[in-house]
Protein backbone atom coordinates (compact mmCIF):
# COMPACT_ATOMS: atom_id res chain seq x y z
CA UNK A 1 0.00 0.00 0.00
CA UNK A 2 2.69 2.43 1.04
CA UNK A 3 4.60 2.01 -2.19
CA UNK A 4 1.50 2.49 -4.29
CA UNK A 5 0.30 5.44 -2.25
CA UNK A 6 3.66 7.19 -2.12
CA UNK A 7 3.86 6.73 -5.82
CA UNK A 8 0.31 8.04 -6.03
CA UNK A 9 1.38 11.16 -4.16
CA UNK A 10 4.51 11.58 -6.27
CA UNK A 11 2.47 11.26 -9.45
CA UNK A 12 -0.15 13.68 -8.17
CA UNK A 13 2.52 16.27 -7.39
CA UNK A 14 4.56 15.42 -10.47
CA UNK A 15 3.48 18.51 -12.35
CA UNK A 16 2.24 16.60 -15.37
CA UNK A 17 -0.41 17.88 -17.72
CA UNK A 18 -3.25 16.35 -15.70
CA UNK A 19 -2.04 17.84 -12.42
CA UNK A 20 -2.19 21.35 -13.86
CA UNK A 21 -5.91 21.13 -14.62
CA UNK A 22 -8.05 22.86 -11.98
CA UNK A 23 -9.33 20.22 -9.50
CA UNK A 24 -12.86 21.67 -9.71
CA UNK A 25 -12.86 20.97 -13.45
CA UNK A 26 -11.51 17.48 -12.81
CA UNK A 27 -14.12 16.69 -10.16
CA UNK A 28 -17.00 18.05 -12.25
CA UNK A 29 -15.68 16.24 -15.34
CA UNK A 30 -15.29 12.99 -13.40
CA UNK A 31 -18.84 13.13 -12.03
CA UNK A 32 -20.21 13.97 -15.49
CA UNK A 33 -18.32 11.14 -17.20
CA UNK A 34 -19.35 8.62 -14.53
CA UNK A 35 -23.00 9.69 -14.78
CA UNK A 36 -22.99 9.42 -18.59
CA UNK A 37 -21.19 6.07 -18.33
CA UNK A 38 -24.01 4.70 -16.18
CA UNK A 39 -26.83 6.47 -18.02
CA UNK A 40 -25.83 5.45 -21.55
CA UNK A 41 -24.67 1.97 -20.51
CA UNK A 42 -23.17 1.49 -23.96
CA UNK A 43 -20.20 -0.73 -24.71
CA UNK A 44 -18.83 1.81 -27.21
CA UNK A 45 -18.86 4.70 -24.74
CA UNK A 46 -17.38 2.65 -21.89
CA UNK A 47 -14.67 1.18 -24.11
CA UNK A 48 -13.79 4.62 -25.50
CA UNK A 49 -13.70 5.98 -21.95
CA UNK A 50 -11.32 3.23 -20.85
CA UNK A 51 -9.01 3.82 -23.83
CA UNK A 52 -9.10 7.59 -23.31
CA UNK A 53 -8.23 7.24 -19.62
CA UNK A 54 -5.37 4.82 -20.32
CA UNK A 55 -4.09 7.27 -22.92
CA UNK A 56 -4.36 10.18 -20.48
CA UNK A 57 -2.46 8.22 -17.83
CA UNK A 58 0.25 7.31 -20.30
CA UNK A 59 0.57 10.96 -21.39
CA UNK A 60 0.65 11.93 -17.70
CA UNK A 61 3.58 9.50 -17.14
CA UNK A 62 1.57 7.31 -14.76
CA UNK A 63 3.59 4.06 -14.45
CA UNK A 64 2.08 1.02 -16.18
CA UNK A 65 2.21 -0.90 -12.89
CA UNK A 66 -0.03 1.74 -11.31
CA UNK A 67 -2.41 1.52 -14.28
CA UNK A 68 -2.56 -2.26 -13.91
CA UNK A 69 -3.27 -1.92 -10.19
CA UNK A 70 -6.23 0.28 -11.08
CA UNK A 71 -7.93 -2.45 -13.08
CA UNK A 72 -6.85 -5.39 -10.91
CA UNK A 73 -9.46 -4.96 -8.20
CA UNK A 74 -12.55 -4.44 -10.38
CA UNK A 75 -11.52 -7.40 -12.59
CA UNK A 76 -13.03 -9.96 -10.18
CA UNK A 77 -16.33 -8.11 -10.16
CA UNK A 78 -16.48 -7.98 -13.95
CA UNK A 79 -16.43 -11.79 -13.97
CA UNK A 80 -19.30 -11.79 -11.46
CA UNK A 81 -21.23 -9.29 -13.59
CA UNK A 82 -20.82 -11.32 -16.78
CA UNK A 83 -21.69 -14.60 -15.05
CA UNK A 84 -24.76 -13.23 -13.25
CA UNK A 85 -26.17 -11.65 -16.42
CA UNK A 86 -25.49 -14.72 -18.56
CA UNK A 87 -27.28 -16.91 -16.00
CA UNK A 88 -30.12 -14.67 -14.84
CA UNK A 89 -30.91 -12.59 -17.89
CA UNK A 90 -31.89 -13.15 -21.53
CA UNK A 91 -33.84 -15.65 -23.61
CA UNK A 92 -31.51 -17.09 -26.26
CA UNK A 93 -29.93 -20.15 -24.64
CA UNK A 94 -26.46 -21.09 -25.90
CA UNK A 95 -25.68 -23.82 -23.37
CA UNK A 96 -27.51 -25.49 -20.51
CA UNK A 97 -26.88 -27.98 -17.77
CA UNK A 98 -30.07 -29.08 -16.04
CA UNK A 99 -31.86 -26.00 -14.69
CA UNK A 100 -28.82 -23.76 -15.30
CA UNK A 101 -28.72 -22.06 -18.71
CA UNK A 102 -26.31 -19.55 -20.25
CA UNK A 103 -28.03 -16.90 -22.38
CA UNK A 104 -26.40 -15.14 -25.32
CA UNK A 105 -28.20 -11.81 -24.79
CA UNK A 106 -27.46 -12.00 -21.06
CA UNK A 107 -23.80 -12.61 -21.83
CA UNK A 108 -23.72 -9.49 -24.01
CA UNK A 109 -25.46 -7.45 -21.27
CA UNK A 110 -22.85 -8.73 -18.81
CA UNK A 111 -20.02 -7.65 -21.10
CA UNK A 112 -21.53 -4.17 -21.28
CA UNK A 113 -21.51 -3.99 -17.46
CA UNK A 114 -17.93 -5.28 -17.40
CA UNK A 115 -16.83 -2.51 -19.78
CA UNK A 116 -18.82 0.02 -17.74
CA UNK A 117 -16.90 -1.06 -14.62
CA UNK A 118 -13.55 -0.85 -16.41
CA UNK A 119 -14.23 2.58 -17.92
CA UNK A 120 -15.65 3.98 -14.69
CA UNK A 121 -12.84 2.64 -12.49
CA UNK A 122 -10.23 4.18 -14.77
CA UNK A 123 -11.96 7.59 -14.63
CA UNK A 124 -11.83 7.49 -10.81
CA UNK A 125 -8.18 6.47 -10.83
CA UNK A 126 -7.26 9.30 -13.22
CA UNK A 127 -8.82 11.76 -10.76
CA UNK A 128 -6.95 10.07 -7.90
CA UNK A 129 -3.50 10.00 -9.46
CA UNK A 130 -3.67 13.51 -10.90
CA UNK A 131 -4.99 15.47 -7.91
CA UNK A 132 -2.90 16.22 -4.80
CA UNK A 133 -4.98 15.76 -1.67
CA UNK A 134 -4.91 19.43 -0.62
CA UNK A 135 -6.15 20.50 -4.08
CA UNK A 136 -8.90 17.91 -3.79
CA UNK A 137 -9.84 19.22 -0.33
CA UNK A 138 -10.02 22.84 -1.54
CA UNK A 139 -12.14 21.82 -4.51
CA UNK A 140 -14.49 19.81 -2.30
CA UNK A 141 -14.94 22.86 -0.07
CA UNK A 142 -15.71 24.92 -3.19
CA UNK A 143 -18.46 22.38 -3.94
CA UNK A 144 -19.81 22.99 -0.39
CA UNK A 145 -18.90 19.58 1.01
CA UNK A 146 -19.15 19.90 4.85
CA UNK A 147 -15.95 21.31 6.36
CA UNK A 148 -15.68 18.58 9.00
CA UNK A 149 -15.72 15.87 6.35
CA UNK A 150 -13.05 17.59 4.25
CA UNK A 151 -10.88 18.25 7.30
CA UNK A 152 -11.18 14.61 8.27
CA UNK A 153 -10.13 13.62 4.78
CA UNK A 154 -7.06 15.87 5.04
CA UNK A 155 -6.11 14.64 8.51
CA UNK A 156 -6.52 11.02 7.49
CA UNK A 157 -4.26 11.54 4.51
CA UNK A 158 -1.70 13.36 6.66
CA UNK A 159 -1.46 10.49 9.19
CA UNK A 160 -1.94 7.59 6.81
CA UNK A 161 1.68 7.17 5.72
CA UNK A 162 3.07 7.38 9.27
CA UNK A 163 0.62 4.78 10.50
CA UNK A 164 1.30 2.52 7.56
CA UNK A 165 5.07 2.82 8.10
CA UNK A 166 4.58 1.87 11.76
CA UNK A 167 2.34 -1.03 10.76
CA UNK A 168 4.97 -2.30 8.30
CA UNK A 169 7.77 -2.03 10.89
CA UNK A 170 5.80 -3.99 13.47
CA UNK A 171 4.79 -6.66 10.97
CA UNK A 172 8.36 -7.11 9.76
CA UNK A 173 9.51 -7.46 13.38
CA UNK A 174 6.84 -10.12 13.92
CA UNK A 175 7.88 -11.90 10.74
CA UNK A 176 11.51 -12.05 11.89
CA UNK A 177 10.32 -13.73 15.10
CA UNK A 178 8.31 -16.24 12.98
CA UNK A 179 5.07 -14.59 14.00
CA UNK A 180 3.47 -15.43 10.66
CA UNK A 181 4.97 -18.90 10.18
CA UNK A 182 1.62 -20.72 10.36
CA UNK A 183 -2.08 -19.86 10.50
CA UNK A 184 -2.39 -19.99 14.28
CA UNK A 185 0.68 -17.81 14.76
CA UNK A 186 -0.64 -15.48 12.07
CA UNK A 187 -3.95 -15.03 13.86
CA UNK A 188 -2.18 -14.33 17.15
CA UNK A 189 0.16 -11.89 15.39
CA UNK A 190 -2.70 -10.05 13.67
CA UNK A 191 -4.38 -9.61 17.08
CA UNK A 192 -1.18 -8.21 18.60
CA UNK A 193 -0.51 -6.06 15.57
CA UNK A 194 -4.02 -4.56 15.51
CA UNK A 195 -4.00 -3.91 19.25
CA UNK A 196 -0.50 -2.42 19.39
CA UNK A 197 -1.21 -0.27 16.34
CA UNK A 198 -4.40 1.04 17.94
CA UNK A 199 -2.61 1.95 21.18
CA UNK A 200 0.06 3.85 19.22
CA UNK A 201 -2.56 5.59 17.11
CA UNK A 202 -4.47 6.56 20.22
CA UNK A 203 -1.42 7.99 22.01
CA UNK A 204 -0.38 9.86 18.91
CA UNK A 205 -3.94 11.18 18.51
CA UNK A 206 -3.84 12.60 22.03
CA UNK A 207 -0.45 14.24 21.40
CA UNK A 208 -1.51 15.63 18.02
CA UNK A 209 -4.73 16.99 19.51
CA UNK A 210 -2.85 18.65 22.38
CA UNK A 211 -0.32 20.14 19.96
CA UNK A 212 -3.08 21.51 17.74
CA UNK A 213 -4.79 23.08 20.75
CA UNK A 214 -1.50 24.57 22.09
CA UNK A 215 -0.67 26.33 18.86
CA UNK A 216 -4.25 27.55 18.48
CA UNK A 217 -4.53 25.63 15.25
CA UNK A 218 -7.06 27.05 12.80
CA UNK A 219 -8.84 25.27 10.00
CA UNK A 220 -7.06 22.27 8.49
CA UNK A 221 -8.24 23.21 5.01
CA UNK A 222 -6.70 26.56 4.04
CA UNK A 223 -5.68 28.30 0.81
CA UNK A 224 -7.42 29.04 -2.45
CA UNK A 225 -7.48 27.54 -5.90
CA UNK A 226 -7.35 30.69 -8.00
CA UNK A 227 -9.13 31.28 -11.28
CA UNK A 228 -9.38 28.59 -13.96
CA UNK A 229 -6.89 29.13 -16.78
CA UNK A 230 -6.53 28.33 -20.48
CA UNK A 231 -5.71 24.66 -19.85
CA UNK A 232 -9.02 24.32 -17.99
CA UNK A 233 -11.00 25.82 -20.88
CA UNK A 234 -9.28 23.44 -23.30
CA UNK A 235 -10.08 20.51 -20.98
CA UNK A 236 -13.75 21.48 -20.81
CA UNK A 237 -13.89 21.84 -24.60
CA UNK A 238 -12.30 18.42 -25.12
CA UNK A 239 -14.65 16.84 -22.61
CA UNK A 240 -17.69 18.41 -24.30
CA UNK A 241 -16.43 17.20 -27.70
CA UNK A 242 -15.96 13.66 -26.37
CA UNK A 243 -19.47 13.62 -24.91
CA UNK A 244 -21.09 15.14 -28.01
CA UNK A 245 -19.58 12.50 -30.26
CA UNK A 246 -21.09 9.71 -28.21
CA UNK A 247 -24.41 11.43 -27.54
CA UNK A 248 -24.89 11.73 -31.31
CA UNK A 249 -24.00 8.09 -31.91
CA UNK B 1 -16.59 -6.43 -0.45
CA UNK B 2 -16.41 -3.01 -2.09
CA UNK B 3 -18.76 -2.69 -5.06
CA UNK B 4 -16.63 -1.21 -7.87
CA UNK B 5 -17.42 1.85 -9.96
CA UNK B 6 -19.96 1.22 -12.72
CA UNK B 7 -21.38 -2.00 -11.27
CA UNK B 8 -24.80 -0.64 -10.26
CA UNK B 9 -27.36 0.92 -12.62
CA UNK B 10 -27.65 4.74 -12.50
CA UNK B 11 -30.96 4.92 -10.61
CA UNK B 12 -29.88 2.51 -7.90
CA UNK B 13 -26.43 4.06 -7.50
CA UNK B 14 -28.16 7.41 -6.90
CA UNK B 15 -30.80 5.92 -4.60
CA UNK B 16 -28.21 4.39 -2.22
CA UNK B 17 -26.75 7.85 -1.70
CA UNK B 18 -29.84 9.11 0.17
CA UNK B 19 -29.73 6.77 3.21
CA UNK B 20 -25.92 6.86 3.23
CA UNK B 21 -25.96 10.68 3.33
CA UNK B 22 -28.41 10.59 6.24
CA UNK B 23 -26.09 8.39 8.29
CA UNK B 24 -23.00 10.44 7.39
CA UNK B 25 -24.91 13.60 8.38
CA UNK B 26 -25.77 11.89 11.67
CA UNK B 27 -22.08 11.18 12.16
CA UNK B 28 -21.15 14.79 11.43
CA UNK B 29 -23.72 16.09 13.94
CA UNK B 30 -22.52 13.69 16.64
CA UNK B 31 -18.86 14.45 16.06
CA UNK B 32 -19.48 18.23 16.01
CA UNK B 33 -21.21 17.94 19.38
CA UNK B 34 -18.20 16.10 20.72
CA UNK B 35 -15.79 18.61 19.18
CA UNK B 36 -17.56 21.44 20.98
CA UNK B 37 -16.49 19.78 24.25
CA UNK B 38 -13.02 18.63 23.17
CA UNK B 39 -11.44 20.20 20.08
CA UNK B 40 -8.51 17.75 20.13
CA UNK B 41 -10.94 14.97 19.20
CA UNK B 42 -10.55 16.02 15.53
CA UNK B 43 -6.97 14.80 15.34
CA UNK B 44 -7.97 11.57 17.06
CA UNK B 45 -10.72 11.01 14.51
CA UNK B 46 -8.32 11.60 11.60
CA UNK B 47 -5.94 9.05 13.06
CA UNK B 48 -8.79 6.60 13.60
CA UNK B 49 -9.84 6.92 9.96
CA UNK B 50 -6.24 6.19 8.94
CA UNK B 51 -6.29 3.23 11.37
CA UNK B 52 -9.48 1.84 9.76
CA UNK B 53 -7.92 2.35 6.32
CA UNK B 54 -4.78 0.40 7.31
CA UNK B 55 -6.70 -2.31 9.22
CA UNK B 56 -8.98 -2.91 6.24
CA UNK B 57 -5.84 -3.69 4.21
CA UNK B 58 -4.28 -5.86 6.92
CA UNK B 59 -3.89 -9.55 6.02
CA UNK B 60 -5.66 -11.84 8.50
CA UNK B 61 -5.44 -15.65 8.05
CA UNK B 62 -8.89 -17.06 7.27
CA UNK B 63 -9.58 -20.30 9.19
CA UNK B 64 -10.56 -23.30 7.07
CA UNK B 65 -9.79 -22.06 3.57
CA UNK B 66 -6.03 -21.55 3.91
CA UNK B 67 -5.81 -18.01 2.62
CA UNK B 68 -5.59 -14.48 3.99
CA UNK B 69 -8.19 -11.76 3.67
CA UNK B 70 -8.85 -8.27 4.98
CA UNK B 71 -11.20 -7.37 7.83
CA UNK B 72 -13.81 -4.62 7.36
CA UNK B 73 -12.60 -2.92 10.54
CA UNK B 74 -15.91 -1.09 10.96
CA UNK B 75 -17.32 -3.27 13.81
CA UNK B 76 -14.12 -2.58 15.77
CA UNK B 77 -14.26 1.14 14.96
CA UNK B 78 -17.92 1.27 16.06
CA UNK B 79 -17.14 -0.34 19.42
CA UNK B 80 -14.29 2.13 20.01
CA UNK B 81 -15.80 5.33 18.58
CA UNK B 82 -19.57 4.76 18.61
CA UNK B 83 -21.57 3.80 15.49
CA UNK B 84 -22.21 7.25 13.96
CA UNK B 85 -18.60 8.38 14.25
CA UNK B 86 -17.56 5.01 12.80
CA UNK B 87 -19.84 5.67 9.79
CA UNK B 88 -18.10 9.01 9.19
CA UNK B 89 -14.66 7.47 9.56
CA UNK B 90 -15.68 4.58 7.30
CA UNK B 91 -16.98 6.97 4.63
CA UNK B 92 -13.65 8.82 4.57
CA UNK B 93 -11.69 5.56 4.37
CA UNK B 94 -13.92 4.30 1.53
CA UNK B 95 -13.47 7.48 -0.51
CA UNK B 96 -9.69 7.28 -0.15
CA UNK B 97 -9.62 3.59 -1.08
CA UNK B 98 -11.66 4.37 -4.21
CA UNK B 99 -9.28 7.17 -5.25
CA UNK B 100 -6.06 5.31 -4.41
CA UNK B 101 -6.80 1.74 -5.49
CA UNK B 102 -10.16 1.71 -7.33
CA UNK B 103 -11.48 -0.33 -4.34
CA UNK B 104 -15.08 0.83 -4.59
CA UNK B 105 -16.03 3.88 -6.63
CA UNK B 106 -17.66 7.30 -6.72
CA UNK B 107 -21.12 6.34 -7.97
CA UNK B 108 -21.07 3.24 -5.74
CA UNK B 109 -19.77 5.21 -2.73
CA UNK B 110 -23.29 5.52 -1.28
CA UNK B 111 -23.94 1.78 -1.61
CA UNK B 112 -20.55 0.95 -0.08
CA UNK B 113 -21.07 3.38 2.81
CA UNK B 114 -24.39 1.70 3.52
CA UNK B 115 -23.04 -1.85 3.44
CA UNK B 116 -19.59 -1.47 4.98
CA UNK B 117 -19.81 1.60 7.18
CA UNK B 118 -23.49 1.62 8.23
CA UNK B 119 -24.42 -2.09 8.32
CA UNK B 120 -20.98 -3.14 9.64
CA UNK B 121 -20.90 -0.46 12.32
CA UNK B 122 -24.48 -0.69 13.55
CA UNK B 123 -24.69 -4.50 13.47
CA UNK B 124 -21.32 -4.72 15.24
CA UNK B 125 -22.11 -2.05 17.80
CA UNK B 126 -25.63 -3.35 18.49
CA UNK B 127 -24.36 -6.89 18.96
CA UNK B 128 -21.57 -5.72 21.27
CA UNK B 129 -23.91 -3.68 23.50
CA UNK B 130 -26.51 -6.45 23.62
CA UNK B 131 -23.96 -9.14 24.35
CA UNK B 132 -22.42 -7.09 27.18
CA UNK B 133 -25.86 -6.49 28.68
CA UNK B 134 -26.49 -10.23 28.53
CA UNK B 135 -23.36 -10.70 30.60
CA UNK B 136 -20.88 -11.92 27.98
CA UNK B 137 -17.21 -11.14 28.53
CA UNK B 138 -15.38 -8.44 26.57
CA UNK B 139 -13.69 -10.89 24.18
CA UNK B 140 -16.83 -12.93 23.47
CA UNK B 141 -18.97 -9.81 22.93
CA UNK B 142 -16.38 -8.23 20.63
CA UNK B 143 -15.92 -11.52 18.74
CA UNK B 144 -19.65 -11.85 18.17
CA UNK B 145 -19.81 -8.19 17.10
CA UNK B 146 -17.02 -8.68 14.55
CA UNK B 147 -18.61 -11.87 13.22
CA UNK B 148 -22.14 -10.45 12.83
CA UNK B 149 -20.88 -7.05 11.65
CA UNK B 150 -18.97 -8.76 8.85
CA UNK B 151 -21.95 -10.96 7.91
CA UNK B 152 -24.26 -7.91 7.91
CA UNK B 153 -21.89 -6.10 5.55
CA UNK B 154 -21.84 -9.09 3.26
CA UNK B 155 -25.65 -9.53 3.44
CA UNK B 156 -26.29 -5.90 2.45
CA UNK B 157 -23.69 -6.00 -0.33
CA UNK B 158 -25.23 -9.14 -1.83
CA UNK B 159 -28.69 -7.52 -1.62
CA UNK B 160 -27.37 -4.44 -3.45
CA UNK B 161 -25.81 -6.65 -6.12
CA UNK B 162 -29.00 -8.71 -6.45
CA UNK B 163 -31.09 -5.55 -6.87
CA UNK B 164 -28.70 -4.27 -9.51
CA UNK B 165 -28.04 -7.46 -11.45
CA UNK B 166 -31.10 -9.68 -11.04
CA UNK B 167 -31.95 -9.55 -14.74
CA UNK B 168 -35.16 -11.46 -15.46
CA UNK B 169 -35.05 -13.45 -12.21
CA UNK B 170 -36.81 -12.46 -9.00
CA UNK B 171 -34.68 -10.45 -6.57
CA UNK B 172 -34.99 -12.88 -3.61
CA UNK B 173 -33.82 -15.78 -5.80
CA UNK B 174 -30.72 -13.89 -6.99
CA UNK B 175 -30.02 -12.59 -3.49
CA UNK B 176 -30.29 -16.08 -2.01
CA UNK B 177 -28.11 -17.49 -4.81
CA UNK B 178 -25.44 -14.83 -4.30
CA UNK B 179 -25.59 -15.16 -0.52
CA UNK B 180 -25.39 -18.95 -0.46
CA UNK B 181 -22.74 -19.26 -3.17
CA UNK B 182 -20.36 -16.95 -1.29
CA UNK B 183 -21.09 -18.47 2.15
CA UNK B 184 -18.22 -21.00 2.05
CA UNK B 185 -15.73 -18.12 1.84
CA UNK B 186 -17.68 -15.48 3.75
CA UNK B 187 -18.35 -17.47 6.94
CA UNK B 188 -14.65 -18.21 7.56
CA UNK B 189 -13.94 -14.56 6.76
CA UNK B 190 -16.54 -13.44 9.31
CA UNK B 191 -14.96 -15.82 11.87
CA UNK B 192 -11.58 -14.23 11.14
CA UNK B 193 -13.06 -10.75 11.62
CA UNK B 194 -14.62 -11.89 14.92
CA UNK B 195 -11.33 -13.33 16.18
CA UNK B 196 -9.49 -10.18 15.08
CA UNK B 197 -11.99 -7.80 16.73
CA UNK B 198 -11.98 -9.80 19.97
CA UNK B 199 -8.18 -10.09 19.97
CA UNK B 200 -7.61 -6.38 19.46
CA UNK B 201 -10.11 -5.35 22.12
CA UNK B 202 -8.79 -7.84 24.68
CA UNK B 203 -5.24 -6.65 23.92
CA UNK B 204 -6.24 -3.03 24.55
CA UNK B 205 -8.12 -3.96 27.74
CA UNK B 206 -5.10 -5.85 29.08
CA UNK B 207 -2.37 -3.45 28.05
CA UNK B 208 -4.08 -0.07 28.30
CA UNK B 209 -7.29 -0.29 30.25
CA UNK B 210 -7.29 3.49 30.58
CA UNK B 211 -8.10 3.81 26.88
CA UNK B 212 -11.34 1.86 27.22
CA UNK B 213 -12.29 3.39 30.56
CA UNK B 214 -11.09 6.92 30.55
CA UNK B 215 -11.57 8.93 27.42
CA UNK B 216 -15.09 8.12 26.24
CA UNK B 217 -13.86 6.03 23.35
CA UNK B 218 -15.68 2.92 24.47
CA UNK B 219 -19.42 2.88 25.15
Amino acid sequence: MAGASRRHDDIAWGGGLLTRIDPRVKIAGTVLLLAVNLYLSSWAFSAALAVAMLLLMTLGHVPYRRQLLAVAFPAGFTIFAVASQALFSGEEVIASLGPVAIHWDGLLAGLVIALRILGGALVVVVLGVSTPMNHLALALRWFRVPLLFVELLQLTYRYLFDIYAEFTRMREAQRVRLGWSNRRAGLESSRLLGGALFVRVYDRGLRAGEAMRCRGSGPVVAGSLGRPGRIDLVSVALLAEFLLIFMNI
Amino acid sequence: MHIPEGMLPAGQAAAWYAPAAAFVAGGIVQVKRRLARAAEYKAMLGLMAAFVFVVSLMPVPVPGIGTVSHPCGTPLAAILLGPFAAVLVGAVALLMQALFFAHGGITTWGANILSMAVAGSFAGYGTYVLARRLGLGLGAAAGLAGFLGDLATYGVTSLQLALGLHGDQSIPVVWATAFVSFLPTQVPLAIAEGLFTAGVLVFIARQREDILKGVELAP
